[in-house]
């Protein structure tokens, strides 16, 4: 059951504090619901692709206090973050689409201790997640001479390619394991890419995005789910502790034939269809079609969804679907929650760092950070260490 | 000091840097003196085309007045107001590339759309306005009257529907000048209506000045000198956290943008058939945002050129020549054209030659 591991695993986090280094990932556990609300800042990184040029791009990271940056210099652009739940230090980057690396850091010494790249005719989607035992690392990738959409799977230790199912849509994005630990959510954003043509999208005219579950096991098709506007596509993902999956979405403007607006954001509950989560058209209209990352607070069943092309933030709740307020800061992407629960904690590409109280949604100003010389990309993960070099 | 205590090592190396301070840059350019050009503009082109667009729209609100009191109906009057509103929608347009900070206000009821609405999204809300004027000016009651005008929301205020009603009588969009003096004549609530719309428009107009030089959004502060001293972050805890510099370069840049991407050509100000003077205003307010005034001390185009970019300045001379051209000739393909390479122009040449970070390229997909 997850809840007993995750116990297990928490209390091997504890046992190790000041010990090794083993970091706890907000994606993977919540501290207040194991009773735990005090963790020391001291001990909370977080992780984000960065850079802005080829000679610049690396894996950056930072205390909570701000008082370290870090950066392993990758040479590619990098996109989204796992971690691994029993060896908590190794955290995986995958390279932004359409690249094909991938590469672990080990957090204890703070150095990348693995790497590996996609198979010949296939390309990364930029998003993974391991299997809850730690044992696999699964991959969004897609066959790049058929188009479709494959979940790879490595050995989480060698990192070694064991095997593959489809993603059953085209462009898997971000992709989550279920708390149940037996099935995995997958944003198939429907959209056509290759290698040969960059970004460019191939497919506008028959886009179709779908949220699929999939049997982690087996690779069997559980469910699909779709929404109304075709040319929205499901991009990006996070699920709550009791299973409700929070969907970001970006529509392709120039396929929809008119400009009336349609929502970014969107919540799935099991055994219902996806419900979009409504906003004042002024807000809408801001974010330029674009949402870019999602995050869920646990604690206050809120969750936070950024778009760094309208500069904002915007929250939610799960359960009403009511929106909460929203947060104007400057290239808004990186998205995560705080170790204590207690923030959400959003980066931008001048290298700021901002933390929104989780339950007031108001800014906590002694808190922000700012690195100038640093350029936080898409996607940020919270990790707690006691021992980092 | 922000720098590399520990260089770039190999593939899986580290490095710690500590946060804030300094720069990295080779080019010579320094926040001083991006503060300083950024304060110049604020001080000799944004606000005095912030006052000048209060002072046409006051003006605009009290021509409507004079016109509206007894026996003053008057063809003359009528030419007089609708001069009077081109001369408002020129303000406008000089002022509307820097839509930022009061112009905007609050983001979900942002300042700018109860002035000109289409400038969201494109919208042509034309019809919508007509209906509405078509139903106020023949309420019976003025309870009547002041509950359908306080249910007009943003679409239905502002240039446009000034310009619907001064420029077209209601009951057949007839734009010769006798049609229209003669419905206001007979119909009273169409001079209510001018006037009321009209202080709605002052309303905003003075927020926007208001907020540029005295107090911007109860801060006690102006917008003025909390953005030239980096203070909005202290004063708002939602302020987004771009520098002066860094907004204007971006609100330009949007503005290019929205020529090139909605039909303006063909939306904005037709009944008064102005548009091309009025974009021009704009181009003009951008020659200067680059060049810089007689009072002022370091330009734009000065610094990118000191940093040995002057091909950026150059081609940015080029597209705004091709922009002025297609303005006199009236060319809408050509125009959106030169907007969109201008566009491209405030989103690449003119950062990197001042030296400034907009962000990064998180394109669809991402």
């Amino acid at each position: 059951m997850k809840i007993n591991a995750s116990r297990r695993s928490f209390n091997q986090a504890l046992l190790s504090i000041g010990a090794t280094a083993p970091m706890l990932s907000h994606s993977t556990w919540d501290l207040n619901w194991l009773g735990l609300d005090n963790i020391p800042l001291a001990n909370e990184y977080w992780l984000s692709a960065q850079g802005q040029s080829q000679d610049q791009y690396g894996l950056g990271w930072v205390d909570s206090r701000g008082e370290k940056l870090s950066q392993v210099s990758t040479q590619f652009r990098g996109h989204g973050f796992c971690q691994n739940p029993k060896q908590l230090n190794h955290i995986i980057m995958f390279a932004r689409r359409p690249g094909t690396e991938g590469i672990r850091l080990n957090l204890s010494s703070s150095k990348i201790d693995g790497a590996f790249n996609s198979a010949p005719d296939r390309h990364m989607h930029g998003h993974g997640c391991f299997s809850a035992d730690g044992l696999k690392l699964f991959c969004a990738e897609s066959e790049i001479s058929t188009g479709k959409g494959k979940i790879t799977i490595r050995d989480a230790q060698s990192l070694s390619l064991i095997g593959e199912f489809d993603s059953y849509g085209i462009g898997p994005h971000e992709i989550a394991v279920m708390p149940d630990g037996n099935s995995l959510v997958v944003a198939n954003g429907g959209l056509l890419t290759h290698p040969d043509s960059g970004r460019e999208v191939l497919n506008l005219n028959s886009m179709r995005a779908s949220l699929a579950y999939i049997d982690i096991h087996s690779g069997e098709l559980i469910s699909e789910h779709v929404i109304p506007e075709k040319k929205a596509s499901i991009r990006h993902l996070d699920v709550s502790n009791d299973g409700t999956v929070a969907i970001a979405l970006q529509v392709q403007r120039k396929a929809m034939g008119h400009n009336k607006l349609t929502p970014l954001a969107a919540i799935h509950k099991q055994g219902q269809e996806i419900m979009l989560l409504q906003a004042p058209a002024t807000l809408l209209s801001k974010l330029n079609d674009y949402m870019g990352s999602v995050k869920v607070n646990n604690t206050s069943r809120i969750a936070a969804f950024a778009s760094p092309k309208g500069n904002l933030a915007m929250f939610w709740h799960l359960d009403d679907l009511s929106l909460q307020g929203y947060h104007s800061f400057h290239d808004v992407c990186g998205l995560t929650v705080s170790q204590d629960n207690k923030y959400f904690v959003l980066s931008n590409s001048t290298g700021k760092i901002r933390q929104i109280n989780a339950v007031t949604l108001k800014l906590d100003k002694e808190r922000s950070l700012s690195f100038p010389h640093t350029r936080w990309d898409n996607h940020m993960i919270s990790v707690l260490s006691s021992n980092t070099k | 000091m922000f720098k590399f205590i520990a260089s770039i090592l190999a593939f899986s190396s580290v490095i710690f840097l500590s946060a804030c301070g300094g720069s990295s840059s080779s080019l010579s350019t320094g926040n001083n003196e991006l503060n300083l050009a950024a304060k110049e503009i604020i001080d000799n082109t944004i606000i005095p085309a912030s006052n000048r667009f209060q002072q046409q729209v006051s003006t605009l609100v009290s021509n409507s007045s004079r016109f509206c009191s007894t026996n003053n109906q008057t063809a003359e009057n009528l030419t007089a107001i609708q001069n009077q509103w081109l001369d408002t929608n020129l303000a406008w347009f000089e002022l509307l590339p820097y839509l930022f900070g009061p112009m905007v206000n609050s983001e979900v009821l942002p300042t700018y759309i109860f002035i000109d609405y289409h400038r969201q999204r494109g919208d042509d809300d034309t019809a919508v306005i007509r209906s509405n004027i078509d139903s106020l000016i023949v309420t019976a009651t003025d309870e009547d009257y002041d509950l359908a005008l306080s249910r007009l929301g943003a679409n239905s205020l502002g240039l446009l529907a000034l310009e619907i009603a001064v420029f077209e009588d209601a009951a057949n969009q007839s734009s010769i000048a006798a049609d229209i003096l003669i419905e206001f004549q007979n119909t009273p609530r169409k001079c209510q209506l001018l006037i009321d719309m009209g202080n709605k428009l002052l309303v905003r107009a003075n927020e926007v000045q208001q907020g540029w030089t005295v107090n911007y959004r109860n801060t006690g502060e102006s917008y003025r000198d909390l953005v030239i001293n980096n203070q909005l972050e202290t004063f708002l805890d939602d302020d987004s956290g771009e520098s002066a510099i860094k907004k204007i370069t971006i609100s330009v840049q949007e503005f290019y943008d929205y020529l090139g991407k909605r039909n303006v050509t063909n939306n904005v100000a037709q009944l008064s058939n102005s548009i091309w003077a009025a974009l021009d205003k704009s181009l003009s307010s951008t020659e200067e945002l680059l060049v810089g005034t007689d009072a002022t001390e370091l330009s734009l185009n000065r610094i990118m050129s000191n940093n040995r970019f002057d091909q950026a300045v150059t081609l940015l001379n080029e597209n705004m020549a091709t922009l002025r051209a297609a303005l006199v000739e009236k060319n809408s393909i050509d125009m959106v054209a030169a907007a969109k390479a201008l566009d491209g122009n405030f989103k690449r040449e003119i950062p990197d030659a001042l030296n400034i970070n907009l962000g990064l390229n998180f394109s669809d997909g991402d």
